[in-house]
């Protein structure tokens, strides 16, 4: 079983909620105790959230609200988060490539880290912006987040 | 609907496809709508509690119950999580997930072996809840 390898493009989507005082049929995740989830293992890639997280520059769908949200995360030579349970866009600015310590998960060594609840989380290797909408809208049909 | 032992998965007259089919008023079939690799497939890697890929015949989760650390694969009911199976497993303590497992095909699933980092999805018997909150 090998790990998802860094590369420059990326497309994620993510279904999950921040904070939910009952949220059914969820996996939940918490920093205190500390839990997480990793691709083969290793602590280098776990999944932690539905943000996007790194050391010095964490982006996330922010607040402790309950809703459900979709985050869509794509590099396709910029980078951005798109959450689209209340229409925010997050530009998260200039990686040149996405870790898979950084898909979804804050690193090990960041100070925060992310207590909620995680449904679903599709991963691509590319970066098809066409297919972007389609798949959300896919997925809303299915969670109606928006 | 079944024919003999053999689920009807598709059905044309001709070339023309059929949907659905009533007896009388009955609906006694219809097509599955396509699931989201069905439509969008070539993913790395897919994690879900909802079923993704028609073809995928694998388990949604490994659990592994705070009772006596017995673990089990949960499977779907149609496309969804059988949480039925589940609860039942899991009893009145806690279901941890030990493994996430990939639908797309490519074998990435994601793990936590360690039983005090592992997240839940069952909390005192009832399907999860923010520990934060509760």
């Amino acid at each position: 079983m090998e790990p998802i390898t860094p590369i420059a493009t990326k497309n994620l989507f993510s279904v999950g909620k921040l904070n939910g005082l009952i949220a059914v049929n969820y996996i939940t995740f918490s920093s205190s105790p500390f839990s997480g989830m990793y691709y083969g293992g290793t602590a280098a890639s776990q999944i932690q959230g539905i943000g996007l997280y790194a050391i010095s520059n964490i982006n996330s769908l922010t607040g402790e609200d309950l809703n459900t949200h979709l985050a869509n995360f794509y590099h396709n030579g910029s980078s951005y988060l798109d959450s689209k349970d209340s229409g925010t866009s997050v530009d998260l600015g200039s990686y040149t490539q996405m870790n898979t310590n950084q898909i979804l998960g804050r690193n090990l060594a960041a100070p925060t880290s992310f207590n909620g609840l995680v449904q679903e989380l599709i991963i691509y290797s590319t970066g098809d912006d066409s297919n972007n909408s389609l798949i959300k809208s896919n997925i809303n049909s299915h969670y109606t987040i928006y | 609907m079944k024919i003999g032992s053999t689920d009807i998965v598709d059905c044309k007259i001709g070339t023309t496809q059929v949907n659905k089919i009533y007896l009388g008023s009955n609906l006694v079939w219809e097509k599955a709508s396509p699931l989201l690799l069905d439509l969008y497939p070539d993913a790395d890697a897919a994690y879900s509690l909802r079923k993704l890929r028609t073809a995928y015949s694998g388990s949604a989760i490994r659990v592994r119950r705070s009772s006596d650390n017995a673990e089990q694969d949960i499977n779907f009911v149609g496309n969804e999580l059988d949480t039925g199976s589940l609860l039942s497993f899991v009893g009145a303590g806690d279901g941890f997930v030990s493994i996430w497992y990939d639908q797309s095909g490519s074998g990435n699933n994601i793990t936590q072996l360690t039983a005090t980092s592992q997240s839940r999805i069952v909390i005192g018997g009832v399907l999860s809840v923010n520990p934060e909150n509760s």
